[in-house]
């Protein structure tokens, strides 16, 4: 039988003819939606020399280099993070000055998507949830086994309410080598936590029984989109250039009225 | 050095009290650990939980714990061979 689990690819002016095939990602019946052309690649680069300034500073944890706030570097410091957030907003004001801002694209891309519902960044009072992480991945640089679930990781933050979780990313630049993204055909269970690894991610034997997976590498300026609760990682970057992508997390408010981001 | 072990919490014994299978031990550590101990805590970061464990009740402890992947910090074992741990978050499963 044809092995039809494979992302679904169109360009971004195909968008209105493929935009119901949103659902087949959220249901897990595809493993990734691949908007090409959706971002100008002089863009991409504008906005990568900008982000080369701030590159030099790396995450909490010392995993990954990254420019932006990610909520589950600060599970047990909320204000801490609503306040790093509130900086990280002038940060990317400042990259993507004088150029359009991919966040602001992306938001109504997902307008688009899903007609009818209000898309806007995830608030939790009246503090705004950040919107954006740019990941720079360098030479040696990989991403473990991982999922992202904030309604498990994050049961303290409003967004853990959210439903159907997906994640965005854009490929602002495109390692020479590697930095490829695998998407397993398995997903997250409660039972998954016995091979959590220490700091980040789980060990390879989560993926014991899983026969299906796929290997994506997109181009400068495309947008994907996956749900996040299959297993995925990103191979070490073999190249000199380095991997860069804006991250964008999404879930839907109770009733589906609203589409909330939030990183 | 304080002995360090990780692991997923399995069983709520009390509010205070749970059994973990352990998955991690540091290197270095002073003493031996079985692949599963009853943990008393004694602090934690887990903030659905109330800030004074002795104030968690069994059913609090069953709502949030179980499944759940911490690093336990050892004090001591006490006399009915409990580890006696502060508990904490440890690490991520993704962003």
């Amino acid at each position: 039988m044809k092995d039809s689990w494979t992302p679904v690819e169109f360009d971004y002016m195909e968008l209105d003819k493929n935009k119901n095939k949103i659902h087949e990602i959220i249901k897990g019946e595809k493993p990734a939606l691949i908007i090409k052309k959706f971002f100008d690649p002089k863009l991409c680069k504008v906005a990568v020399n900008k982000a080369k300034e701030y590159s030099n500073i790396e995450d909490e944890n010392k995993i990954f280099k990254k420019i932006g706030v990610s909520l589950l570097s600060f599970l047990t410091r909320k204000s801490d993070y609503f306040s790093q957030a509130e900086e990280a907003r002038s940060i990317f004001h400042s990259i993507f000055e004088g150029i359009e801002d991919p966040r602001k694209k992306i938001h109504h891309l997902l307008s688009e998507i899903f007609p009818g519902k209000t898309v806007t960044v995830a608030k939790e009072g009246r503090r705004k949830y950040a919107c954006g992480v740019i990941r720079l991945h360098e030479l040696g640089d990989y991403a473990q086994i991982h999922r992202d679930c904030v309604k498990f990781e994050a049961p303290n933050y409003d967004v853990s309410n959210l439903s159907n979780q997906l994640s965005t990313v854009l490929y602002l630049q495109q390692s020479e080598k590697g930095g490829d993204l695998v998407i397993y055909k398995k997903i997250w269970n409660k039972s998954s936590e016995r091979y959590r690894e220490i700091d980040f991610g789980y060990s390879r034997k989560v993926l014991d029984g899983c026969k299906q997976s796929v290997r994506i590498k997109p181009r400068q300026g495309d947008l994907i989109i996956i749900n996040p609760i299959h297993f995925h990682e990103i191979l070490p970057v073999s190249g000199h250039r380095k991997r860069v992508t804006l991250g964008l997390f999404l879930g839907f408010s109770k009733y589906g009225k609203s589409v909330l981001t939030w990183t | 050095m304080t002995d360090i072990i990780w692991g997923n919490i399995e069983k709520i014994i009390s509010g205070q009290i749970f059994e973990l299978n352990l998955t991690h031990r540091k290197d270095g550590n002073d003493n031996d650990y079985s692949d599963t101990e009853k943990i008393k805590f004694t602090g934690t970061d887990i903030v659905t939980l109330p800030v004074n464990p002795s104030e968690c009740t069994k059913e609090q402890a069953e709502q949030v714990l179980p499944g759940l992947f911490v690093k336990c910090e050892i004090k001591e074992r006490d006399g009915d061979g409990c580890l006696l741990a502060s508990i904490s978050h440890s690490g991520q499963g993704g962003y």
